[in-house]
């Protein structure tokens, strides 16, 4: 018996046909889903990258497009993966390894990421691959071998202003007016550049005319690259320190009163609440050091888990402020308490303390006080004119921290985070211990001293010699933790006080 | 017939791929009803993110569905890691944590013991030291704390092994503080099954020798017979600062809990008077026993943020409805009314665990609802009208609670679903075994004895009969009215109702229904349903489960149940 369907053709045949016709159609999916990864349309290009895998599970470009989108939204798990998957289909696809390696750099697995770098950029220079192989040898502590890799970058696509920018903002030191770098600069400011790099080449000229100490000219530029780089993430002033206040609200002491809710029993966490560039690095490297304490840097599990999933009913007719998802799903405190503790024994090898340090912690503190009734919290405040004036001098990363790219807009800031910090205190008392980074840089013992009995832990010698410790750390302040302190950076806004006047007239209350 | 048996290879080849896509092809599976394949997808996941609710979430699903009839150490470790959620509802695990029980090699020895003929049999066949590495796997202890399992072997096999624990400490030497896991467990199983299995008069003389004993080893055995919450040294002990561990969590369940509950008890305000005489009594019923206990429970994976609605829960027992629907609805407000503040302080500890503070808590009696003003855009009432001496009484104040276009959705007893219990409530008022604990234990012990054909028998299927309360609730309730379908068109007929559907029913049954009826596509014709329960007389052996509203109001549903209507969460009639 045949089996005969409508077309009259046998199964096999048909089956044939049919996989040629999905090869086709594989094909011109493909050029449609390119065509959108290019334009950094992804959320159009994953679902068709998805068809074109049902169709043609191995089809190495589709593999490649879904790698690189699932990199870009920070899924590096799945970038990897498929990055792997590649590699075992075709172990000479140009690329691959250097695909896998920038994973590794963005997943902050940076000695995988040397390892596997070096030798496929021996093979196959690619720009974009030595940055990243300079920025992991940058968070490994190597600088020489960054500079040299971002050289390298840099003679391949010599214009590019983000390697510019980063090669003299951390790994050069400019000393003397006539260094070839402003000439460069000029130039290729003068050449209209996008939002985005005009910014970098400003805050790379900033940092130049700082070197030579030229300090009218550096805060010149500072502000047109701070204005640029606030055009270039769109930011929205208000936002964040109304959300800030509509916290507050919510999380009222009537509100701590009257609450009973079920957390996850542990004395483990540790958070500190700072504003950026407040000392939180040196806080947490000095904690790290102990043996009984791990530091697990800046993650933001928590922030993901909460914005993600809590939920509270409405309090006091004000409706629950913390959470940002449209998405259903949905954990309560306790729940969100044994995922985020998990992550954080995983990564802070189940030490008796583990502290993390998110800039986001000052806006969960509420959530995460019910979360982990045994969380301890430190508060790290510094001199407002040095912290102010700290971001201002800051490039973020990419649209983080948008607030301070204005002056008048971070003096309104600080105070809303004061506030805020206030109420902390006032509605979970005892919880928090309030140190300034000030008397820290001016007697480290005692103040960690008076860190660890509120953490309940015995005096170690190692917290003193903190920048002995092997560890990669990924912050904005990434410099200055390999030194000892220092208190350079105690007073230096007087450098600038001429140009400070919106701030200091924000900060008056 | 759906069968598990995995392929370590399959496994090993799942564990490698990331998260995203193990969700993905699990989604995929699922839809597609591969749910053998789901299941191990999903275990996959758990094992790699052991502590992610969601994996757990998954598993919970696609075990639900599935028969396991095979053994690999995989599944056990992943369903270890989904005992520890706290947002699945535990005994969707239960099928498949027997089965598991039964096949691993492990646990031979102390599955064997069930085939014991009798007590003395069973004492000769125990050998501690070839059970202790059974009963000391955590995934035999997780078991028997979080499943509430619903087994008569089972219950047999613990019971014995309870005798026999409580007579190793009286000999003293064989248990130790190592042994403290397992006792701890043991207890908290008998704890949440209310101590429904019988006790001999040897072992009650045994137990008045440890009752004022205060070790750990001590309070863990007395917890397998009575509740610890009286005895003066378990609350002393359930206060010590230094407590950890499993005697912790036990105790946190004897006497933390039952403390809390009884601060709780003493602020509930009362929203009406209670003075109908049935209505004391059933109050008084539940006052010692509050029904359901209920600990974990499937949390909605999704949360939608409906403005504003009102709803009221008429009879809400221990709650566990009123806190799953304000988790769900997190602005929506929920009034919880009951005679027995017992169940209601259980709900309000259980809703202020979550967090659920769109919640309202009071005591009251639904025959002077009409004592409140307040009006309502739901209104549940699920098993409680069944049991007032005069059920129109109830449904008159409950519609009058009811906002123009409000919807209620009520569940009443059905005659034929409850036949089986008809024959259970006729031999206990027979054998006159009375409604106390004893009497509800020894009503259970002669079911047990029963051989297995006999249809009394049947009665052991449910799972509501390995517990006291809930046992109680389910043959020995005073007062109980059961409805046909003709009573129900009536009682509609009475209060000027309109019928809009049955709720909660398996898609199945709903395809079966559809073939028998094309031209009752809403599934709204209850002629058509008298028909149906003929031909399939358990199809409500739960209980009718229905939408109803005011007549004329239909297609005028109030603000605030559209909206609620809209989020698709309930399903009433028809589910597509
Ligand atoms: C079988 S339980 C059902 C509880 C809950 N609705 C559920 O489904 O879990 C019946 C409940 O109805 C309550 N009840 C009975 N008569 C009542 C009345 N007249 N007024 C208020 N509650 C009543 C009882 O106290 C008991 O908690």
């Amino acid at each position: 018996m045949t089996y005969l369907n409508l077309s009259g053709q046998t199964p096999t045949q048909h089956m044939m046909d049919q996989d040629a016709h999905a090869k086709a159609e594989a094909g011109r999916l493909y050029d449609i889903a390119k065509g959108h990864i290019d334009r950094e349309e992804y959320k159009t290009a994953n679902p068709i990258i998805e068809n074109i895998l049902t169709l043609h599970p191995t089809h190495i470009g589709a593999m490649e497009l879904k790698a690189i989108s699932a990199y870009t939204f920070g899924d590096t798990e799945t970038a990897l993966y498929i990055a792997r998957e590649i590699k075992k289909l075709q172990p000479l696809y140009p690329g691959v390894d250097i695909l896998i390696g920038r994973i590794l750099v963005k997943a902050e697995q940076y000695p995988e990421a040397v390892t596997t770098l070096e030798p496929a950029l021996a093979k196959q220079p690619y720009d974009e691959g030595f940055s990243a192989l300079s920025r992991a040898y940058f968070y490994l502590g190597q600088k020489p071998k960054a500079e040299e890799s971002l050289r390298r970058a840099m003679a391949i696509t010599p214009d590019k202003a983000e390697h510019i920018y980063m090669y003299l903002s951390y790994l050069y030191q400019v000393t003397e007016t006539n260094d070839p770098h402003f000439a460069r600069l000029h130039k290729l400011i003068s050449e209209s550049p996008t939002d985005m790099n005009s910014a970098y080449l400003h805050y790379a000229l900033f940092k130049a005319f700082q070197d030579i100490g030229d300090y009218d000219r550096a805060f010149e530029s500072l502000q047109v690259g701070a204005h640029a780089k606030r055009k270039a993430i769109h930011h929205q002033s208000g936002h964040l320190e109304r959300w800030m206040d509509d916290i507050r609200t919510y999380f009222s002491a009537d509100f701590f009163e009257n609450q009973h809710i079920q957390g996850y029993d542990t004395e483990q966490p540790v958070f500190i609440l700072g504003m950026p560039r407040s000392g939180t690095t040196l806080l947490e490297q000095i904690l790290h050091a102990h043996p009984d304490i791990s530091g697990i840097g800046e993650e933001r599990r928590l922030s993901e888990l909460i914005t993600e999933f809590s939920s509270l009913p409405e309090y006091d007719g004000k409706p629950y402020p913390l959470r940002r998802s449209r998405s259903g799903a949905y954990l309560p405190p306790q729940a969100i308490g044994r995922e985020y503790m998990h992550f954080m024994n995983k990564t802070g090898n189940s030490a008796k303390r583990i502290v993390s340090k998110s800039i986001a912690h000052r806006l969960w503190a509420g959530m995460s006080s019910l979360i982990f009734p045994g969380a301890r919290y430190i508060h790290i405040h510094r001199d407002p004119m040095d912290m102010c004036l700290s971001c201002f001098a800051t490039n973020f990363t990419g649209a983080a921290q948008g607030y301070t790219y204005d002056l008048a807009e971070l003096g309104t800031h600080y105070k809303t985070h004061t506030r805020l910090i206030a109420h902390w205190n006032d509605v979970l008392p005892g919880r928090i211990l309030n140190v300034r980074y000030e008397d820290i840089v001016k007697d480290t013992e005692t103040q960690a001293r008076r860190i660890l009995g509120f953490l309940n832990l015995p005096w170690d010698d190692r917290c003193l010699e903190f920048y002995k410790a092997e560890k990669s750390v990924s912050t904005a302040s990434v410099d200055q933790v390999r030194q000892p302190i220092y208190d350079r950076s105690v007073g230096r806004w007087k450098k600038y006080e001429k140009h400070l006047a919106p701030l200091i007239e924000a900060l008056k209350e | 017939m759906l069968t598990q048996t995995i392929s370590p290879l399959a496994m090993a080849s799942l564990q490698d791929l990331p998260g995203n896509e193990l969700v993905r092809r699990f989604n995929d599976l699922f839809s597609r009803s591969q749910f053998e394949p789901a299941f191990d997808v999903a275990c996959a996941e758990v094992m790699r993110y052991p502590a992610l609710e969601y994996a757990a979430k998954r598993a919970a699903l696609a075990v639900q569905k599935i028969e396991m009839r095979g053994f690999h150490p995989l599944y056990k470790q992943a369903i270890v890691h989904c005992f520890q959620a706290l947002t699945i509802e535990h005994r969707h695990f239960m099928f498949a944590w027997l089965a598991l029980m039964t096949f691993d090699p492990l646990h031979r020895p102390l599955m064997n013991l069930m085939d014991a003929e009798d007590e003395n049999d069973f004492d000769r066949k125990i050998d501690w030291k070839t059970i202790r590495p059974c009963v000391m796997d955590p995934f035999f202890q997780l078991g028997i704390r979080k499943l509430m399992v619903a087994d008569i072997p089972f219950e047999l096999l613990l019971t014995r092994l309870r005798r026999f624990v409580l007579t190793a400490h009286k000999t003293g030497s064989i248990l130790t503080a190592d042994d403290l896991p397992f006792l701890c467990a043991l207890s908290e199983y008998f704890y949440e099954h209310e101590y429904a299995a019988i006790e001999t008069p040897s072992e009650t003389d045994l137990i008045s020798g440890i009752s004022e004993k205060s070790d750990d080893i001590s309070l863990a055995v007395l917890g397998c017979y009575r509740l610890l919450h009286p005895y003066p040294q378990a609350q002393k002990r359930a206060l010590d600062k230094n407590l950890s561990g499993d005697i912790k969590t036990l105790l946190s369940f004897h006497v933390i809990d039952r403390n809390e509950e009884a601060d709780i008890k003493k602020n509930i305000p009362a929203l009406t008077t209670i003075d109908d005489a049935i209505s004391k009594n059933v109050a008084d019923m539940y006052e010692d026993n509050p029904y359901p206990r209920w600990r974990g429970f499937d949390l909605p994976p999704v949360l939608y943020p409906v403005p504003r609605s009102e709803i009221l829960v008429a009879g809400c027992g221990t709650s566990k409805w009123v806190v799953q629907t304000a988790m769900t609805f997190p602005n929506v407000h929920i009034t919880g009314i009951d005679l027995s503040r017992s169940s209601i302080a259980y709900g309000v500890r259980s809703a202020r665990q979550v967090g659920a503070f769109n919640t309202y808590f009071a005591q009251g009696d639904i025959l002077k609802l009409d004592q409140m003003d307040k009006q309502f855009d739901l209104i549940e009432s699920s098993g409680v009208l069944h049991h007032m001496k005069d059920p129109d009484a109830g449904f008159k104040q409950v519609v009058g609670r009811l906002k123009p276009g409000g919807r209620m959705f009520i569940a009443l007893y059905s005659e034929l679903g409850r036949q089986s219990i008809v024959e259970c409530r006729k031999l206990i008022a027979e054998k006159g075994f009375s409604i106390t604990p004893e009497g509800m234990r020894q009503f259970r012990a002669d079911i047990i004895s029963l051989p297995d054909e006999d249809p009394l028998k049947q009665i052991a299927m449910r799972r509501d009969f390995f517990s006291l309360s809930e046992c109680r609730d389910l043959v020995f309730h005073i007062q109980e009215t059961r409805y046909t379908i003709e009573d129900l068109k009536n009682l509609l007929n009475r209060h000027n109702l309109t019928f809009l559907g049955f709720r909660e029913q398996a898609k199945a049954l709903q395809e079966k229904y559809i073939s028998l009826y094309p031209d009752d596509p809403r599934m709204t014709n209850l002629d058509n349903w008298e028909k149906f329960e003929q031909a399939f007389p358990l199809t409500f052996a739960n209980m009718y489960q229905f939408v109803c509203c005011r007549r004329e109001e239909e297609n005028t549903p109030s603000e605030g149940f559209a909206q609620i209507d809209a989020c698709k969460f309930f399903s009433i009639g028809r589910t597509i």
